[in-house]
């Protein structure tokens, strides 16, 4: 099956899902007895939390193969991810706001799980900002690979801190229990799924705009040596 | 409820947005190679 085939494919599958997922969480999920209807951001913030999550594990896997291997496909795989991470970590933010409001009747606190998802967030911007202030460094993706290693410690950082220090966050999934009846169980592996699949497209997408951006540099770079040339 | 619906409608406007600037990105490497191919064609021309 060609490239685009598939990416058409995904497409769709990606609107069935998403379509599924808002019709599960809006009709078939129970609405909480405390939180009311507010609490049905849950489904989408946590699907959002945990794509962002395998964006940067993403990134750290691309890093590391990129450090052996030294081929460029693996530094543009390791950009994409950051990108596309970015993008799901500021929809964590916002819907963690949105959330927080009603129910802590503050918008923002400097809260263990809220603060090391900021610091999570800014590193991946400093990552990307690394990137253009040294693309004309050739040891470029050498640096952005090391940063992409060392940021992903900031993500097991994000998962523990709500168990390590103590927050105001609620713990939904323990070892022991989930604090979901089975339909809202339902809901979320369905909004998970629906959020991967729409990373995997993404990511499939900016994967090949920055191949072809790549190889558009090079035929730059031959054709400024060919001017060089004749010019002599 | 405004909350509710704030959330999923910012969701989606970020992700609207994030494809928007993908095809930006893709439009002006587009434009690039037309340019490349245009100074190619200029080139044999003459």
């Amino acid at each position: 099956m060609g490239y685009d085939k598939l990416l058409k494919l995904m497409f769709v599958g990606v609107f069935v899902l998403m379509v599924s997922s808002l019709y599960m969480i809006f009709v078939y999920a129970p609405v909480e007895k405390t939180m009311g209807w507010v609490q049905k951001i849950f489904y989408y913030h946590l699907a959002a939390a945990f794509t962002a999550f395998l964006a940067f594990f993403v990134v750290f896997v691309s890093a590391i193969i990129y450090l052996v291997k030294k081929e460029s496909k693996y530094d543009i795989v390791g950009e994409s991810a950051a990108e596309i991470g970015i993008v799901f970590t500021t929809i964590v933010l916002i819907s963690g706001v949105l959330w927080a409001k009603p129910i802590w009747n503050i918008w923002w606190t400097w809260d263990p799980r809220l603060t090391t998802t900021f610091i999570l967030w800014l590193i991946y911007i400093a990552y990307l900002l690394l990137r253009i202030n040294l693309r004309d460094n050739v040891n470029m993706p050498t640096y952005a690979a090391i940063f992409g290693i060392i940021g992903f410690l900031d993500v097991p950082l994000v998962f523990m801190s709500i168990r390590w220090w103590r927050t105001i966050h609620p713990v939904v999934i323990r070892r022991t229990s989930i604090g979901l009846t089975k339909e809202m169980i339902n809901v979320l592996i369905i909004s998970i799924i629906a959020n991967i699949f729409l990373f995997v497209v993404l990511l499939m997408l900016r994967v090949r705009i920055g191949k072809v951006q790549n190889e558009l540099e090079v035929i730059k770079s031959i054709m400024e040596e060919e001017l060089d040339r004749s010019k002599v | 409820m405004i909350y509710l619906a704030m959330a999923y409608i910012i969701f989606w406007l970020i992700i609207f947005f994030y494809l928007l600037r993908l095809n930006k990105r893709l439009s002006r490497i587009e434009d690039e190679l037309k340019e490349i191919l245009r100074q190619k064609g200029s080139e044999r021309g003459s």
